[in-house]
């Protein structure tokens, strides 16, 4: 039982992140249609900004995250207006690939400012873990969940109950009638960028100091885009996704074997894309043509 | 008529034996020339194990440097191009074939074993001598393969497991290992070797805990070792991933006595994980920059940092032992003479018995043995910053 509730509580710390930069993935896909392939990229940045900002140049810690989610944010709406603005109109295939390659120059250019190494950013939480009976549980871990569950609050708040959030929400499910109701779609799509942006940088900043930063950090998001999937690209459904993706893995890893660890994800995407392609907790909608 | 066709078949016999020998005497001289010796250094540039790829690629272009100021080996200067591996195997044997069809007199460097393993037919049907700088595979020196020389100050895995089961029974009296490795060739390698070595002692049990290189998650792997309460927490893999390795253990309680293997402790690792190495065993044959105890190892520190600065984890060992495998090659070629070809070079490394190139782990080579190093060292890591020596562990040649 111990055992069980140990996979249950590192499942939950890394269901959050998956469920962060889910959750970022679905904002932007909602909004314009298109999957940003580098969104992983968007995480990496985040983590490289921040230890610049707190290591480098020695920014007090709150405010070195603060200023990095802006600066992400900022990036994030900037390839919005240069990029996927001007491939409104182009084919699918076409706004995959510039997204794709976005990301690999995003990962060369911080391959050309920082090298290819490896940077350990410090903790600035107690190192010492927690044990609660059988279970331990680390600061950050237990960090990592808070700031999620508030993030994750804060965030669905916004798009139910504030005017912008219900025009993102709007423009989400019909662009032409959310143009005719007087709402800027331009806009929505950059706030859906920014947002995406924020929810990276978070991810990278709460990873960063569990792992290492480095250039290849960012294929987490390849969890995050199964959470998607499995939840449909709806958004509450993507949160539960990313924990789903997260215990399925440790089950596997630790009941069955390490081996089909990762490949038990990638499984769960294929007969979720075969069984039900709009997702374990959407509803297919069908359109009319 | 018949006596015209018979001489023909003879210019001709003769003609194409002659050019079979020069072919073959120029692929023996093949990048010699009256002034210079062309040599490839591969070592991963990029990915999991560059900051080790980086770090030994520094060490061999100081000691490039210091054979060339000092004239070059019989009057020819060492010209060395390098690339990356990129610790791909299917990148690795690119990047050799390249450097090869380029030229090069012999290859140099490797870092990553599963790369080194790729090369080794390679390197024999081209029959060009491979002197390594790095790798901890077995494979490389047994089955012996003439072409292929480990000289890294470093015992390979084999050696490693075999010396190490003697200190892990006889001395620990370890019983139970878990037992995490990289699922690779290196891993495979290490594991293969442990278990061989351990066969003639009874009585204990490993669990097998393959971790993937990229992983950065081990929570499966950790509790699967925490459920089965090890003694021995033995751990092995790239920096990277040896790093968070040990640290997500640490964080979720695995005990044991933790012992890391020679990948594990190169690149940065004391920086990512801090105190929570303190009471590790390591593996480690040089001294790394922060216990640098033999002179000739803290005047070579000094040299790599005032040209090369520091990096995140570098300089580190692997440095070292870039630096240590080009000044024995220097030593080889030194003994092949002027008149250098390929096999006169492989005569003359099989020739070394006791070399000290200045750096301590002394290089002895025969034509059945290509392995330098018999010892194996332990640190006690006793605090983030401090290492001190445990105990030597040293083993008949083969």
């Amino acid at each position: 039982m111990e055992l069980f509730l140990q996979i249950l509580v590192q499942s939950i710390t890394h269901g959050s992140i998956y469920a962060l930069i889910g959750v970022g993935l679905v904002l932007i896909f909602r909004a314009t249609d298109l999957i940003n392939f580098a969104q992983g990229q968007l995480v990496m940045i985040g983590a490289y900004i921040s230890i610049t900002l707190s290591v480098s140049v020695g920014l007090p810690v709150v405010l070195s995250f603060i200023l990095t989610l802006l600066i992400v944010a900022v990036i994030g709406a900037a390839i919005e207006y240069s990029v996927c603005r001007r491939l409104m109109r182009a084919p699918i295939m076409n706004t995959i690939i510039a997204t794709f390659a976005l990301g690999v120059i995003l990962q060369n250019a911080v391959i050309l400012i920082y090298g290819p190494e490896v940077y350990s950013m410090p903790s600035y939480l107690p190192s010492h873990p927690i044990a609660l009976g059988g279970v331990i549980v680390s600061v950050q871990s237990m960090f990592i969940v808070g700031v999620t569950i508030i993030v994750m609050i804060s965030l669905f708040l916004f798009l139910g109950r504030t005017k912008q959030g219900r025009a993102m929400q709007g423009a989400a499910e019909n662009r032409v009638a959310a143009a005719l109701m007087g709402i800027s779609v331009k806009r929505v799509f950059a706030r859906s960028w920014m947002l995406s942006g924020f929810l990276s940088a978070l991810a990278g900043q709460l990873l960063a100091p569990v792992l290492l930063v480095e250039p290849n950090m960012g294929i987490i998001a390849i969890k995050s885009f199964s959470a998607a999937i499995i939840g449909g690209f709806g958004l509450p459904a993507t949160v539960v996704g990313g924990y789903l993706v997260s215990l399925l893995e440790n089950l596997v890893g630790v009941y069955l074997t390490v081996a089909l660890k990762d490949a038990a994800a990638f499984l769960v995407i294929v007969l979720v894309l075969l069984a039900k392609p709009e997702g374990l907790f959407t509803r297919q909608i069908r359109r009319r043509v | 008529m018949r006596v015209k066709r018979r001489a023909c078949g003879m210019i001709t016999f003769s003609v194409v034996a002659m050019l079979l020998a020069v072919s073959a005497s120029h692929a023996q001289t093949t990048g010699i020339t009256n002034d210079s010796i062309l040599i490839g250094n591969l070592n991963p540039l990029s990915g999991s194990a560059s900051a080790s790829g980086i770090s030994q690629r520094e060490g061999t272009q100081l000691a490039v440097d210091e054979i060339n100021a000092a004239g070059g080996v019989h009057g020819r200067k060492l010209v060395v191009t390098y690339a990356d591996d990129e610790c791909n195997p299917v990148r690795g044997l690119a990047a050799a074939k390249k450097m090869i069809s380029d030229g090069a007199f012999i290859l140099t460097g490797l870092y990553c074993s599963v790369v080194a393993a790729t090369l080794l037919p390679e390197v024999e049907r081209a029959r060009v001598p491979l002197v390594l700088s790095g790798t901890l595979t077995a494979r490389t020196v047994d089955p012996l393969n003439r072409y292929v020389f480990r000289v890294v100050g470093f015992p390979n895995s084999r050696d490693i497991a075999f010396g190490r089961a003697s200190y892990w029974i006889d001395k620990l009296k370890a019983t139970r290992i878990a037992f995490f490795h990289q699922a690779d060739e290196l891993g495979r390698s290490d594991i293969e070797s442990t278990r061989m070595a351990l066969a003639k002692y009874s009585g204990w049990e490993i669990l097998a805990l393959p971790i993937n290189v990229g992983d950065t998650d081990f929570t499966a792997q950790i509790l699967k070792a925490r459920e089965w309460k090890p003694d021995l927490v033995y751990m092995n893999a790239l920096p990277k991933e040896g790093s968070l390795l040990v640290k997500q253990a640490k964080e979720l309680g695995l005990r044991g006595e933790y012992w890391g293997g020679g990948s594990l402790t190169t690149g940065g690792f004391y920086d990512a994980v801090g105190e929570l190495a303190t009471g590790m065993l390591i593996e480690i044959s040089f001294s790394d920059e922060i216990d640098a105890h033999t002179p000739g190892i803290k005047t070579l520190h000094d040299k790599l940092v005032a040209r090369f600065g520091k990096g995140p984890g570098r300089p580190n060992v692997k440095a070292l032992s870039g630096y240590y495998s080009f000044k024995v090659l220097a030593e080889g070629l030194k003994r092949a003479g002027r008149e250098l070809t390929r096999e006169k070079l492989i005569a003359a490394m099989e020739t070394m018995s006791g070399v000290d190139v200045g750096l301590g782990y002394p290089v002895t080579l025969s034509p059945t043995n290509h392995e330098g190093t018999n010892t194996l060292t332990i640190y006690k890591v006793v605090s983030a910053t401090k290492r001190v020596k445990a105990v030597d562990i040293t083993w008949p040649r083969q």
